[in-house]
């Protein structure tokens, strides 16, 4: 690697995302955002008093105010003061604490919690000013990683660059520097403006500040190693990056309980736990310099390596793979949430109807982002204009109805829907989203029933049935979307691939829905 | 206008719908942009479904009775009070509850199930403790200062503002590429008119959005309760296509300048905005985007016409721009 022609390529870059007025205003937005976000101390908020019934000691005054209705109760019993509360939360808990004699701390102290800035304290000496700082510069990164690689493919200068004798090594280290080192000058003016106002603490943490900017910036490169525009390499470093960083900072802060070096172990993490105030002790914070250095160096040469490999797609979904995406599509949103049940915790709300909403979106989407085509067919299998009148459609709509109708009242009598599973939240789940019978299919819900109606016979019975022929995509149905109800589904699915393949799926779902809706009211009077 | 041809509006509808849909095509034909309006979803739902699978085994078991470890030299009392409480005591080396040496008392893991019994029975068997504890099932009623947000609406509000923060990119950034590339100028020259071309190419990536954060929405509500879930969806509507158009908009009237510099301006109005609402929900449930962040605190919103009205105005300001784009 030769250093001149790196620092060639970062010169270049930054002038190039720079050029004309966009520099200043760039330079601008970031002393605006950075400057207040570093300087401005926070005041310190008054913590809140807490309302409780009965006598208030002297003592206490200053925390807590009377409510006759509050569900925290106070009297004495044999001198001492005695709370009847639900539960104690932590600013009555603190309130009580201040009474004179000894206390039961909750969680185990560790021998170093009394140091100022030890993760072991109750704040760990966390502070937000400093990750609020880095994901302030972070986010102004978005553009310029954009710009990097996507941005130049785009503008077709990827190839100029590449015929200069520039090795990729160099084209990507020195894109690297420009943006890492602009971001940690940013950050760093912040800091120091925070320092010289007296908001911004000292400590040796900050100087961990350029390596997570580094880090984050060599992420972001490497996730728009194969962008092919601008659309593309904006959106994978926004989606990515935070959620990347709080899970490897909140992975540093659980080793750091156990031993602040520990957290120096996680790349970006530990680093940000010690930009963030938490102190990691000198063996830790350099430990967590080198690691985010040294996953840099590894993402840095990923990228260059992978740089211009040909992109290799995935191949498309082949049957099997596509009906098991179908089943998760519209299984995980409606059964999902019986999971709460089995975790034994039945009193977190969730909504069935949200649920089976959700689960015709998803299908739908699933069929839309494989081939949208389909949409624009008039015809399930394309066969030319239907046969006979439109009376006659009417008719056969009529009779599919009926057919569908018979197939779910018949099977609903035998008892077969559900009965044969063992019963649990799963079954319940599956009778409420039963489209099933006249037992399953309330009233009040029927606007929801009949979307899920549209979403499925649209996918089933119009994409599927393209694809995979009426009898297949109607076996798919019924073990995807039936398997609460074999019969009544073998039914529905024979009755509305036939009236699909004549007139689309529209008027298989208009049969279905119709079937439904009356077979839910005559249930309903 | 010559005998025979279609009317100024239907040219106009026609163009605006083919732009759309050639627009929206191309969006969703993106395998990043695919990537990302699944992601937030994927991952609300899979750390969902992975707590869910977590939690019954941290917990300790229950039924059998909730056993509490103490020191082998635990004082009487302090047994018999545990017992009380239906605990089973443990005499061992590393005790769960135990007095320090300057007479303060440790309960290890206060999120354990047996932790609460044996506060109380700590507190009513030793005498030196300045308060006793005695709970009660007394519903507690939340201190509107200090009410906590619902945690499906703080879910919420963070995956909308995703979308809109995703609103401000493509439509800066599809812009600035469309620019570059010259296919709007391409768009622009056809000899129809060029407003429904600007119109089409926001309308698109608003509604390709839109539907995805309402799946996204729904998905939310089909796990945790989510008040206002129809509000949720307007609003949120609204608000990507408020982003939309702040990103069009200034990548559009930007000519000279690349993509950076729109792209912040535009992430930073729109962040600024819901943080407005979530701040003062007063002001924020009249305004779009703020709206999100008035519906994050658990505050009910005003009726979406201002809110609509000025997303109107920011799309049409958008297409104006886009219509009048040059290049670079």
């Amino acid at each position: 690697m030769r250093p001149r022609r790196v620092l060639a390529v970062a010169w270049r870059d930054l002038r190039r995302v720079g050029a004309g007025r966009s520099g200043w205003r760039l330079l601008l937005l970031a002393a605006g955002l950075l400057g207040p976000a570093a300087v401005i101390p926070v005041p310190e908020r008054a913590p809140a008093r807490v309302a409780v019934a009965g006598e208030i000691p002297e003592a206490l005054s200053e925390h807590l105010v009377p409510d006759a209705g509050s569900a925290v109760r106070l009297s004495r019993e044999a001198g001492r003061l005695h709370v009847e509360a639900p539960r104690i939360r932590r600013p009555l808990r603190a309130a009580l604490d201040t009474l004179p004699g000894p206390t039961v701390h909750l969680g185990r102290p560790h021998p170093e919690a009394s140091r100022p800035g030890s993760p072991h304290g109750p704040w760990g000496g966390f502070r937000g000013r400093g990750v609020f700082v880095v994901l302030l510069a972070l986010s102004l990164l978005t553009g310029p990683l954009a710009e990097a690689l996507a941005g130049e493919r785009e503008a077709g200068t990827w190839s100029t660059l590449r015929v200069t004798g520039l090795t990729l090594w160099e084209i990507v280290a020195g894109k690297w520097l420009a943006w890492s080192a602009a971001a940690s000058v940013v950050a760093l003016l912040a800091t120091t403006g925070g320092l010289l106002s007296g908001a911004q603490p000292l400590f040796a943490g900050l100087l961990a500040l350029p390596a997570v900017l580094g880090l984050a910036v060599g992420l972001g490169l490497w996730l728009t190693r194969h962008a092919a525009d601008l659309v593309g390499g904006t959106t994978a470093p926004m989606r990515v990056l935070p959620p990347v960083a709080i899970l490897l900072m909140g992975l540093a802060w659980g080793l750091a309980r156990v031993d602040p070096a520990l957290a120096g172990l996680v790349p970006l993490g530990g680093a940000l736990l010690a930009a963030a105030g938490v102190d990691l002790g000198a063996g830790g914070l350099i430990l967590a310099v080198l690691t985010s250095l040294g996953a840099t160096l590894l993402l840095l040469q990923t990228t260059a390596r992978a740089i211009e490999r040909p992109v290799v797609l995935p191949p498309g979904l082949d049957t099997p793979r596509l009906l098991l995406a179908l089943a998760l599509a519209w299984w995980v949103p409606v059964v999902g949430p019986a999971a709460w049940e089995l975790a034994g915790a039945a009193e977190v709300g969730h909504s069935d109807a949200a649920g089976l909403l959700a689960g015709s979106a998803l299908i739908l989407w699933l069929a839309l982002s494989r081939d949208g085509a389909w949409l624009s067919r008039p015809r399930a299998n394309g066969g030319g204009v239907a046969s006979g009148s439109t009376v006659r459609a009417v008719l056969q709509v009529l009779a599919g109805a009926g057919l569908v109708g018979l197939g779910l009242f018949t099977s609903a009598r035998t008892g077969l829907p559900v009965a044969w599973l063992e019963p649990g939240a799963w079954t319940v789940v599956l009778e409420r989203s039963g489209l099933g019978g006249p037992a399953g299919t309330p009233v009040a819900g029927l606007p929801v029933l009949l979307t899920v109606v549209l979403a499925q016979e649209l996918v089933f019975r119009g994409w599927l049935q393209q694809r995979l022929g009426a009898l297949s995509a109607g076996a798919a149905w019924v073990v995807i979307c039936s398997v609460h109800d074999p019969l009544g589904g073998l039914v529905t699915a024979l009755a509305c691939g036939w009236l699909a393949g004549r007139h689309g799926p529209l008027a298989a779902a208009a049969a279905r829905a119709a079937a439904v809706a009356f077979l839910a009211l005559a249930a309903t009077v | 206008m010559t005998a025979g041809a279609a009317p100024a509006w239907r040219v106009a509808g026609r163009v605006a719908g083919a732009v759309g849909a050639s627009t929206a095509r191309r969006l969703l034909r993106q395998r990043l942009v695919r990537r990302a309006l699944v992601w937030p979803g994927a991952l609300t739902v899979g750390a969902l479904l992975l707590t869910l699978a977590l939690a019954p085994k941290a917990e300790e078991p229950v039924g059998g009775g909730l056993a509490v470890a103490v020191a082998p030299d635990a004082d009487a009392a302090l047994v018999e009070a545990l017992a009380a409480e239906g605990l089973s005591v443990r005499p061992g080396e590393d005790p769960q509850l135990f007095a320090q040496a300057d007479g303060d008392w440790v309960i290890t893991d206060p999120a354990a199930p047996w932790a609460g019994p044996a506060e109380v029975a700590l507190r009513r068997s030793q005498p030196e403790l300045p308060w006793t504890w005695g709970p009660t099932t007394a519903a507690e009623a939340p201190s509107p200062a200090r009410r906590l947000p619902d945690p499906g609406a703080l879910l919420a509000v963070q995956i909308s503002l995703l979308y809109a923060l995703y609103g401000v990119v493509l439509g800066a950034a599809a812009t600035v590429r469309d620019r570059q590339s010259g296919v709007l100028e391409a768009q622009l020259v056809t000899g129809v008119p060029r407003w429904p071309v600007g119109l089409g190419r926001v309308l698109a990536q608003v509604l390709v959005l839109a539907l995805a954060l309402a799946t996204t929405l729904l998905l939310l509500a089909a796990f945790l309760a989510l008040p206002q879930l129809g509000a949720w969806v307007v609003h949120g509507a609204l608000g990507t296509g408020l982003a939309v158009a702040l990103g069009s908009w200034r990548a559009a009237v930007a000519t000279r300048e690349g993509l950076s510099a729109p792209l912040s301006q535009g992430l930073t109005a729109v962040t600024g905005l819901v943080v407005l609402g979530f701040g003062s929900p007063a002001l924020g449930g009249w305004l779009p985007l703020a709206s999100l962040g008035a519906l994050g605190r658990g505050e009910p919103v005003a009726a979406p016409l201002l809110a609509g009205l000025l997303s109107l105005g920011g799309v049409a300001l958008a297409t104006r721009a886009l219509a009048h784009s040059r290049g670079r």
